[in-house]
């Protein structure tokens, strides 16, 4: 058991989160080899770690921690395909918030 | 997303989600949840986040049931991510995360098939996994008796759940959706039930069978029907067109024939 939440945003809601781990799926609009750029509800620029492999025009997930500069650097890059319904993405973002006890510990990012 | 949308003025779309949540739950629904203090339901499986695991009271000093929202839980299902896969004699420990919490599961071996294939999961660490089992404790740490794991093949599952979970919480701390759902249904497009809104029955039909529809509903549908004759004149529309509209409408039943063959109503329910 541990009592510490990766909270789901989207890219607008990246400045109240430096230093945290987030969940972000968006549409990968570009790749550049060592960063990507998502679409999600805004744009994000994804520092990528070698083993990720993603690819332009699908859905993604990615995991990892805000910058202070608002980019994220990513533990955990998953490809989603083409099939995903980014506004279900977003119907969770929204519910994340508005529904914290069941999906937020208070303790997000801290040592649990 | 009516479904959903009877509690939140936020939610955006996604009527596919929507549906599944109506859907999914309906069984659940009908097993009596409401139906008094009798704890009958307790069986039924509940889809929930982690942290709402990690966070159920124990329900009876010593007993190994919890309460989530004031329902005894045992059953649960939850989508989450591998972590750690632990292979150990009597069965593998799995830690699953879906960013609200991190839990094990346990998927005890059957010692009869150790050697077959079945102990051999069929994803890896990283992927999302759906769980149904049971929730367990054991020396004060919770867990999940895995009765079935199966990866998760369409990501859309993932975020299905979590709002599934979402209406199933509020299901239980603020009632079932009716009022507020049906009538945001009504004024929703997106709805998936078939509410009070005659609307809804035309959706879908081409440009002559809603013509000929909106107008019986605009005549008050007497019983005895109205002439195509009538129809066409009154709708504007060709005696072909009429014709071939009543011939989709007729094949959904939504209107009937009465005297004569020329003749037709709307089908009350």
């Amino acid at each position: 058991m541990e009592s510490v939440s990766t909270p789901r945003i989207s890219a607008n809601m990246l400045d109240s989160y430096v230093g945290q781990n987030v969940i972000i799926v968006g549409k990968v609009t570009q790749l550049r080899g060592e960063s990507a750029l998502l679409d999600a509800s805004g744009q994000v620029n994804a520092i990528l770690n070698r083993e990720t492999h993603l690819m332009a025009g699908n859905g993604a997930q990615i995991i990892g921690r805000v910058n202070p500069d608002l980019s994220v650097k990513v533990y955990n890059a998953l490809d989603l395909g083409s099939n995903v319904d980014f506004q279900v993405s977003q119907s969770v973002v929204e519910i994340t918030q508005q529904y914290k006890d069941l999906f937020v510990f208070d303790n997000t990012g801290g040592m649990n | 997303m009516s479904a959903y949308g009877g509690y939140s003025t936020t939610a955006g779309g996604g009527d596919d989600a929507g549906g599944f949540v109506a859907g999914g739950w309906g069984g659940g629904s009908q097993g009596g949840s409401q139906s008094g203090p009798k704890p009958i339901n307790d069986e039924s499986l509940r889809p929930v986040t982690i942290k709402q695991i990690i966070d159920a009271e124990p329900a009876y000093a010593g007993d190994a049931s919890f309460r989530i929202d004031g329902q005894d839980v045992k059953q649960v299902t939850i989508v989450g991510m591998v972590r750690t896969i632990s292979q150990q004699t009597t069965n593998i420990t799995y830690k699953i995360d879906d960013g609200t919490g991190a839990i094990e599961v346990k998927q005890w071996l059957d010692a009869d098939k150790q050697d077959s294939a079945e102990a051999a999961p069929v994803f890896k660490e990283e992927d999302y996994v759906r769980v149904w089992g049971r929730l367990k404790s054991f020396s004060n740490k919770r867990h999940i008796g895995a009765h079935v794991i199966k990866p998760v093949r369409d990501f859309n599952e993932v975020n299905y759940h979590l709002l599934e979970a979402t209406y199933v919480h509020l299901y239980f701390t603020r009632g079932p959706p009716q009022a507020g759902g049906a009538a945001a249904g009504g004024d929703n497009n997106d709805s998936m039930f078939v509410d009070d809104g005659n609307d809804s029955r035309n959706r879908g039909y081409g440009a002559k069978a809603k013509k000929m529809y909106d107008y019986l509903l605009r005549s008050g549908n007497p019983g005895e029907g109205i002439h195509m004759q009538v129809i066409a004149r009154e709708a504007g529309m060709s005696i072909q067109d009429v014709m071939e509209g009543a011939e989709e409408l007729q094949s959904h039943g939504t209107i009937y024939t009465t005297m004569d063959d020329e003749t037709f109503a709307i089908l009350d329910r």
